[in-house]
């Protein structure tokens, strides 16, 4: 990572909310486990709850038959008595269809029915293994309507001793609306299973129907309710309805007479939805710390950062020339320092630069001027002595054609040093005409045969085959060649080669001049062209910038390349012309 | 009423308010006439299952055979039935009949030579154990979505919600009161409860001498509480019947006067009539009198509802002694008059026509009636009530039954159950406005993205 913002946000994050997110972890994981132990033994506990209420239905329905056997008991009441003791009972207590009461041979005596009496004595009870509990209830069985229901019989003893029986039709529609009654949560609901694992009751409306399709419980459910049966406490166990492909949180209880189970389910998602808001609430809670967290480090970092951005910038403006760019940094701190320190040392920069160019120009108006001296005293001097002599020999013609002829010749030189100042500040004038550039080169090369052959070097042509015109003046063409010529003179020692080449291209031509003298260091090649630069310990050094001005009036570019101690090549580059120049008769 | 809603039809058919609306007629007729002549014009686009048109002369034929037959009962004041040129049906009567409307709703258009040719939305299949029909594709109501119907019987309500909760049927006429809740939060059910034009009554024999006086039966009325019946009998699924007119008929009035319990008050009025309680002898309690009541055994809502009658009336000294039977037996009972009091459900009908037939005694009716209790303190407002054939007159009518009913008691009118049926809710059944729903059954269709089938 190389950004400090990007580091910075890590540190605080790993030193932060790695810690964070750890306890977080843990927090939700023993959060979650205790939530879904808390949630099962809370429903264990209202199924303990739910099995203890059914018990008391059946017990409270114990109370009002044993009432009734005691109304019925020992007493001398007539038929239409007894018959209307047990009507008025089914009729206040909605929990029975029907009551008949059975003598010890088991015929009817009484009943609540008007007619004949639909009810029998459980065979269990007539076989005498009911008779040890207080009441029996039946298992139960189909009746016309194809539902199951159920009997409860109660023991009748008169003062005779005679036995008998209560029996009563308990109402399954009752049940089943005080199983109904049993909510858990917002979808849990109970049921109830026979000693056979059958449904008798089922909380789940959508579900009734398996009891009227007689659908066996689902095998977990059996499974559950015997296993309550014999350890004879709630236990738990979770598995998915496989009506409904949900997952369920199963708690079932005993019920110990009758040795009925009480299931009560609740899909999971309902029963730890608190476990699961909670979750969710820890994760938000911790995505929010996280964010927070990278946001505030995101924060500190970039206001860290940004002065040291506000830093490299006003360096980049200086380094880009922008002398006046000054950082403004807030703070008291080490970085408000670097930037006082900065802002310092960029004033004093600004000064020694002021300090450089007044150097620089003075050196170059101490070049100019003893060029100037150089160039001029020697003409002005020729003159001022010419002067002096005219005085003393005025009368003398044929020195007066002498003192014209010096006069003129000195004047010309000033001109051309003068001309040479002011072409160097405005285009030089010249004259275009197409040319037959081979032969500018080779006119040139021949002028300054004679010079170079004093030096000790070789001049040397190479010619394109091909004619080559351009659009040129013939004066200032020479001038070029005659300063590099002589530039290359001056800066070969003798016995080195001197080559003036010309090679046509398809729309341009080059002229090549390159010799085997000392070369040009690289740091000065970069100048070499600019105003009053020169080598030389005389001179205005305007020699190169009037040629590299001459070359680009003409349309072309002048380049050069060089090497310390082998030598050095300057290339003109002319665009050709399909011009031809006009012959002049004569 | 199945076959009504399902196979065949009638010129008329009348909505929950007892108004009639045109079925196999264009338009409900006027009276002309001054109600002695009734003109009904026949729906051009209606055919019976046969594909032959219901033209007038068919309906002329059918309704002459009904006519024919002595046990038909509404047609008695037609004079005449014509077929006219502009093929309407033109009914002459001897004396205004204010219930042929109605009777033109009840009156299904079948031809006895072709007992299986309706004009329903449904087509009859024949030679099946239940009734079962067929969609009839050319109804001129449109062709409805569901193929296939059929109608399994079950002996009573509960077994029918058993059948409905083990998928054996699609829906359910009728829930046991019972078990309505148990549909509550079933996703798979869809209940419509309405109050149904059917009543519970306490039926006096005015044979018997101590009910054929009116004081009697006035105090027995003032001894029943009929709120304990509904709420304990009922299990509150139903509501308080005064009298047996039809309580949404648009005529019904509710300030006429009704019986609130005054066991108080009826005691007393035992007591004036000359019915002390007398000591109790041996298998018999102390009581003013007996009263023996058949009941419908085979529904055991009854027996529960007589059973709360014995308590009410024992405990103003009247001994109501229980006697179940089912169907067959109470008809022939009841036929013989072998009975004090009975207790049953008993149809109003939409209209006022059904008051008549039960409640007007057979000397001097016109038709058939089915009452057999030597009741006839009635017959003038009732005579009255079939010769209205105007609004005002049918709406005074009906105020003055209803007074008379309370004044000479000719039952206990104790409720009128709330009938819940259900429906698998795979079906749009729409919103009918019908409570009836079955009445729009040929418009159900399934519900988006369901199949049925079975």
């Amino acid at each position: 990572m190389k950004r400090i913002t990007g580091r910075f946000v890590l540190l605080i994050a790993t030193a932060a909310v790695l810690p964070l997110l750890l306890y977080g972890s843990v927090s939700v994981s023993k959060l979650t486990d205790g939530t879904e132990q808390s949630v099962t033994r809370g429903n264990q506990a209202v199924a303990q709850q739910i099995a203890a209420q059914i018990k008391l239905y059946f017990d409270n329905s114990h109370r009002v038959l044993a009432s009734i056997a005691g109304d019925l008991r020992g007493t001398q009441l007539e038929q239409w008595q007894k018959e209307e003791i047990l009507r008025n009972h089914v009729l206040d207590f909605p929990e029975f269809r029907e009551i008949s009461v059975f003598d010890a041979a088991n015929r009817v005596t009484a009943s609540s029915r008007v007619g004949i009496s639909t009810l029998k004595i459980p065979s269990a009870v007539e076989t005498g293994n009911g008779t040890a509990v207080a009441y029996y209830v039946a298992p139960p069985y189909i009746d016309a309507d194809a539902l199951p229901t159920t009997t409860m019989a109660v023991p009748l003893v008169d003062t005779s001793d005679e036995r008998g029986w209560i029996i009563a039709e308990i109402s399954l529609e009752e049940l089943w609306r005080t199983v109904d009654r049993i909510k858990v949560g917002t979808r849990g609901y109970a049921l109830l299973l026979d000693e056979d694992g059958n449904l008798v009751a089922h909380g789940n409306p959508d579900e009734k129907t398996l009891i009227a399709l007689r659908e066996a419980a689902a095998s977990e459910e059996r499974t559950l309710a015997d296993d309550a049966r014999k350890s004879q406490v709630p236990l738990a166990a979770k598995f998915t309805n496989p009506h409904t492909g949900e997952e369920l949180l199963a708690v079932g209880a005993p019920i110990d007479n009758p040795r009925w189970a009480v299931i009560v389910e609740q899909p999971t998602e309902d029963a730890f939805r608190l476990s699961r808001q909670l979750q969710v609430q820890l994760f938000a809670a911790i995505g929010l710390a996280l964010l927070g967290t990278v946001i505030l480090g995101w924060v500190w970092g970039r206001s860290f950062i940004q002065r040291i951005f506000a830093l490299t910038r006003v360096t980049r403006a200086i380094a880009d020339g922008r002398m006046d760019e000054r950082v403004a940094l807030s703070g008291q701190d080490e970085i408000r320092q670097l930037g006082d320190a900065f802002n310092s040392m960029a004033d004093r920069l600004v000064e020694l630069q002021e300090e450089i160019r007044k150097q620089e120009r003075q050196a170059m108006f101490g070049r100019i001027a003893a060029g100037l001296v150089h160039d001029l005293s020697h003409p002005i001097q020729n003159i001022g002595n010419s002067c002096k002599l005219i005085q003393k020999m005025f009368e003398d013609a044929e020195y007066r054609e002498t003192f014209k002829r010096t006069v003129e010749r000195e004047l010309v030189i000033i001109k051309r040093v003068l001309d040479d100042l002011r072409n160097i500040a405005r285009p030089i004038p010249l004259e275009r005409f197409p040319v037959d550039l081979n032969k500018t080169v080779a006119d040139a090369a021949e002028a300054m045969e004679q010079h170079a052959e004093t030096a000790g070097l070789t001049l040397r042509t190479e010619l394109s085959p091909e004619t080559v015109y351009i659009e040129g003046d013939v004066f200032a063409l020479g001038r070029v060649y005659r300063n590099l010529i002589l530039n290359a003179i001056q800066a070969t020692a003798p016995g080195g080669l001197i080559v003036i080449a010309s090679e046509a291209h398809s729309d341009r031509v080059q002229v090549r001049i390159y010799d085997t003298g000392c070369g040009i260091p690289p740091e000065r090649l970069g100048q070499i062209f600019e105003d009053f630069v020169t080598t030389k310990r005389r001179g205005l050094g305007l020699g190169l910038a009037i040629s590299k001005k001459i070359v680009e009036q003409l349309g072309g570019t002048i380049s050069v390349a060089s090497e310390v101690g082998k030598g050095t090549t300057f290339v003109l580059d002319f665009p050709r012309t399909s011009a031809r120049p006009m012959l002049v008769a004569g | 009423m199945l076959r009504s809603f399902l196979f065949a039809e009638g010129l008329l058919a009348l909505d929950w308010q007892g108004r009639p609306w045109a079925r196999l007629a264009t338009s409900v007729p006027e009276w002309e006439d001054e109600g002695l002549t009734l003109r009904v014009h026949l729906r051009p686009d209606a055919q019976f299952h046969d594909g032959t048109p219901v033209s007038a002369s068919a309906v002329v034929k059918i309704l002459k055979q009904k006519i024919a037959k002595s046990q038909t009962s509404g047609f008695e004041a037609v004079k005449s039935l014509d077929t006219a040129k502009d093929g309407s049906v033109v009914f002459r009567l001897s004396r205004p009949d204010g219930f042929l409307i109605s009777t033109l709703a009840t009156a299904l258009i079948i031809d006895e030579d072709k007992p299986n040719v309706g004009t329903g939305p449904f087509r009859l299949v024949p030679g099946k154990e239940n009734l079962e029909a067929v969609r009839n594709t050319s109804y001129y109501r449109g062709a409805p979505e569901i193929e296939r119907v059929e109608v399994k019987p079950y002996t009573t309500a509960r077994a029918t919600w058993v059948g409905l909760l083990r998928n054996e049927v699609d829906m359910a006429l009728e829930i046991s009161k019972d078990s309505v809740e148990f549909l509550e939060g079933a996703a798979r059910f869809r209940k419509i409860k309405s109050i149904q034009p059917f009543y519970i009554p306490l039926v006096f024999n005015l044979r018997n001498p101590i009910l054929a006086r009116t004081e009697v039966r006035r105090a027995i009325s003032d001894a029943i509480n009929r709120d304990e019946i509904v709420s304990q009998g009922m299990r509150n699924r139903g509501q308080v019947a005064v009298d047996p007119i039809w309580p949404f008929h648009w005529a019904y009035n509710n300030g006429a006067p009704h019986h609130t319990p005054d066991p108080l008050g009826a005691r007393e009025r035992l007591d004036a009539a000359g019915l002390p309680v007398r000591p109790a002898t041996p298998g018999r309690r102390a009581s003013r009198f007996q009263l023996k009541c058949l009941f419908y055994n085979v529904d055991p809502q009854f027996e529960r509802i007589g059973l709360l009658l014995q308590r009410q009336l024992a405990a103003v000294g009247i001994d109501l002694i229980l006697e179940g039977a089912n169907e067959k037996q109470l008809v022939a009972r009841l036929g013989a008059g072998d009975f004090d009091s009975y207790l049953f459900q008993l149809t109003s009908g939409r209209d006022v026509s059904y008051a008549y037939r039960f409640w007007h005694s057979p000397e001097g009716a016109l038709g058939q009636v089915m009452q057999n209790t030597g009741y006839n303190g009635a017959d003038a407002v009732l005579d009255r009530l079939r010769q209205a054939h105007e609004e005002p007159d049918i709406r005074v009518a009906v105020g003055d039954l209803r007074q008379r009913f309370y004044e000479d008691v000719p039952a206990v009118f104790l409720a009128w159950p709330e009938v819940t049926r259900a429906v698998d809710s795979r079906f749009d059944i729409g919103n009918p406005s019908d409570p009836e729903i079955f009445a729009n059954l040929w418009r159900w269709h399934l519900a988006s993205s369901q199949t049925a089938s079975r």
